[in-house]
């Protein structure tokens, strides 16, 4: 579901949407719109497609959508334009984070956002009109892992919709409401459920004190000199003692309202907003945001309301920020290894690195250990050194003769004084003649350890840097769209399927990346890591095959032949990413777990979990 | 004297003048109204017991929204103050409120010298030897007590 855990009152139209989405892929009539035949004839596939269980939506679903939809006002020409509007930084408000709300839980958007961040520097704006509209291939990425993108406007909506919601429910006042929901990280329902259950004991833990539910419900909270009218009350900050200056919470402890301004504008710069304590003596009342605003300038008071803003995203455990730099949005994730940010920046909400999966976070981590050390120095070592046999440590030849000695020179020793040959490796007393070379040395567990980890860092970063590459085929596609459309003015064909394409390698690209760190922590030579290896493989070919097939001018005739090798693409994609999740061979221990933790090992394989239901919703 | 002297400054100065907690002093600089000189007897049953602390207290222009700066200038040995005569105090730091007063502070000190806590160490090596050998550590404070908080 693209909503999880949204039961926010003033959403319901969007989990009407999402409804109607799943209810497209379990309606019978796909399996009939799936004889609505391509002009290519590529519908067969479509169909093999659906029967062996490989997500791919059946490009007659947007029709069937639009269709399904109309009260929703939502024609793919906005979807393609909405995350235009809001990847472009500016300050968004409702009317478009709605359409970013919306562009995620329909069909065909993983183009949008991809797209919205290469119009920045590329590609007339039709043309992406133009792709949307021309979402007719089946090869669509999930829209739905990606999770939802919520903007700044949007955010403060969805903040304000669940403290609406436990405002009026309970009948808290704001503050406290704010406060609870700040607690439970916006789990609404559990944070109602132990406040009707058990409220005193809930009120403890967040430190509610006595008298300040009431009092504050009542209003503000600000009690004016009224409530503190004893003659002798003074600011407990300057001790100025005007009564008509004196302004007090709840609790009545009185500050005069210069101190009141200074005193909430350093706690609001602190970002200390989450509550903003009485400041005299120990009461503990917290001020609210009407008393707030009350005594701070307009600048200050938007600080303030940023910061529980902030504070919304921090506590919510299914809201993360995007980490890209500059990037103001926050996306409300699905999946546990992945989130795509209408930045265009697809992202591991775990970790807040790039995007990792089939990998999880434990072993990326593990995994950046290896990248992090120099290949190039892995190299020299690899061609220059070998390991002693006997203590295993790194040894350089510094001299002509082959007569070895384990760290044996001079007052340097760091080695075990093993004599040996460097040809052989054998023991250098007994040792007679040897022809053999190299491959004795590959009796050394060590030295394996570093050919193998350089295999698997060496892929690693080339498909990386692949992918860099790709990027610019990306800006290149849509130029090429754009100058296509110039020189066929007439065409009717449609060339969404060149975008598909290129965000399907995409997609295979950084994955078959992330592949190479996940196959480094299988078992060496188990049935696992074979199966793996072998759809890897077969990843690899159909993503170079169709890394070709796209850079070269667009040619209509090639259609249908970049659609299949799209398709293809994914197909295995999802096959590999299938097999990881469940298990690619019933001996689960061939997983070898390095450094990782029992409790990370059970986290990753409920991420897994996750996947699962992104990759394969229908089957 | 300063004309720009907050009125609370003032009357803090004045309470504290006429009406000083017991077993603590605090004077202004004449110079400078904002900088003090305290001095802390050690509390009774302590192991800093019969010595005179001095400190130093500046009261930054940011007072009484930032924490006044407070520290030993007599050396001590004790597991929340380091060599520097900077001590580990909550309320100095992020539990600072304005309504504490410079009586408060020093009323916070004078109760950490009867009761360390070396589980919140700012001297690490006093903090070990507070927990591993607590009378041991008591003793030696007390020889510093001696040694640099009692005048001839």
């Amino acid at each position: 579901m693209a909503k999880v855990g949204h039961r926010t009152g003033s959403d319901e139209k969007l989990e009407a949407q999402v409804f109607n989405i799943d209810a497209l892929f379990s309606d019978d009539s796909i399996s009939s719109s799936l004889d609505i035949s391509d002009d290519d004839g590529s519908s067969s596939d479509q169909v093999n497609e659906a029967l062996s269980g490989v997500v791919v939506k059946p490009l007659e679903l947007d029709p069937l959508y639009k269709r399904r939809n109309k009260g929703v006002k939502l024609s793919l020409q906005t979807v393609s334009w909405a995350p235009t509007a809001a990847g472009s930084g500016t300050a968004s408000d409702a009317p478009i984070s709605t359409e970013s709300e919306a562009i995620f839980v329909t069909d065909g958007v993983i183009f949008s956002p991809l797209l919205s961040g290469m119009s920045a520097d590329s590609g007339p704006a039709f043309a992406f009109a133009d792709c949307g509209s021309d979402s007719d291939d089946s090869a669509h990425l999930d829209a739905e892992k990606g999770g939802v993108v919520m903007t700044p406007g949007s955010l403060a909506a969805e903040q304000q919709a669940a403290l609406d919601l436990v405002k009026s429910v309970l009948g808290l006042p704001e503050l406290l409401a704010r406060t609870l929901l700040d607690h439970y990280g916006y789990d609404t329902s559990r944070m109602m459920e132990e406040f009707v259950d058990r409220e005193a004991e809930v009120l403890a833990a967040i430190g509610w004190s006595e008298g300040e539910n009431g009092a504050a419900a009542s209003g503000t909270g600000d009690a004016g000199a009224s409530d503190s009218a004893s003659a002798d009350a003074a600011c407990a900050i300057c001790f100025l003692d005007d009564p008509a200056e004196l302004a007090a919470l709840s609790c009545g402890h009185p500050l005069c309202r210069d101190c009141w301004s200074s005193y909430l504008r350093i706690k609001i710069t602190e970002n200390d907003v989450a509550s903003i304590p009485c400041p005299a003596g120990e009461c503990g009342v917290r001020a609210d945001q009407a008393f707030v605003a009350k005594y701070v300038d307009a600048a200050v008071f938007d600080k303030f309301q940023r910061f529980l803003l902030q504070n919304f995203v921090t506590s919510n455990k299914n809201v993360v920020w995007c980490p890209a730099g500059g990037c103001e949005n926050a996306v409300k994730v699905e999946s546990a290894l992945e989130a795509l940010c209408a930045c265009g920046w697809r992202f591991c909400p775990s970790c807040n690195e790039e995007c990792h999966v089939p990998v999880s976070c434990a072993h990326m981590r593990e995994w950046g250990k290896h990248l992090a050390e120099d290949n190039v120095n892995k190299a020299w070592i690899l061609n220059n050194t070998k390991d002693c046999p006997k203590c295993g440590v790194t040894i350089e030849k510094n001299m002509g003769c082959m007569h070895m000695s384990c760290g044996g020179h001079g007052t340097r020793v760091t080695g075990c004084g093993h004599e040996f040959c460097w040809l052989c490796l054998g023991d250098w007393r007994t040792h007679s003649h040897c022809g053999r070379d190299e491959t004795a040395g590959d009796r050394n567990s060590k030295r394996i350890g570093v050919v193998r980890q350089l295999h698997f860092t060496s892929r690693f970063e080339a498909h990386r840097d692949a992918h860099k590459l790709e990027l610019e085929l990306r800006s290149r596609t849509v130029a090429n769209i754009a100058a296509f459309r110039k020189a066929h003015p007439d065409s009717i064909v449609k060339l969404g399927y060149m975008l598909d394409a290129v965000e399907a390698l995409l997609y295979c690209r950084k994955t078959l990346q992330f592949t190479y760190a996940y196959a480094f922590f299988l078992k060496p030579d188990s049935p696992e890591k074979n199966l793996f290896e072998y759809l890897q493989g077969e990843l690899e070919t159909s993503v170079e095959t169709l890394s070709e097939a796209i850079d070269l001018p667009i040619d209509v005739e090639h259609r249908s032949k970049i659609k299949k090798l799209t398709r293809a693409a994914l197909r295995r994609l999802n096959h590999l990413l299938d097999g990881v999740e469940v298990g690619l061979t019933t001996d689960a221990d061939d997983f070898k777990a390095v450094n990782v933790t029992t409790d990370e090992a059970g986290a990753s394989s409920g991420n897994r979990t996750t996947i699962r239901s992104l990759f394969s919703r229908r089957s | 004297m300063s004309a720009s002297l907050p009125k609370r400054i003032v009357k803090e100065t004045q309470k504290l003048l006429s009406a000083p907690p017991p077993g603590i002093s605090a004077t202004p600089h004449e110079d400078n109204l904002r900088y003090f000189r305290v001095m802390i007897a050690g509390p009774s049953a302590s192991a800093y017991e019969g010595g005179i602390f001095v400190l130093e207290l500046f009261l930054t222009d940011s007072y009484p929204m930032a924490a006044p700066k407070v520290r030993f200038l007599t050396k001590i040995y004790h597991p929340n103050v380091d060599k520097l005569g900077r001590i580990c105090l909550d309320i100095l730091k992020d539990r600072w409120s304005p309504a504490l007063q410079i009586r408060t502070v020093l009323l916070s000190i004078q109760a950490l010298l009867s009761a360390p806590n070396p589980d919140d160490p700012l001297a690490n090596d006093v903090a070990e030897h507070w927990k591993s050998d607590e009378a041991d550590a008591i003793r030696t404070a007390g020889e510093w007590t001696r040694m640099y908080a009692m005048p001839e």
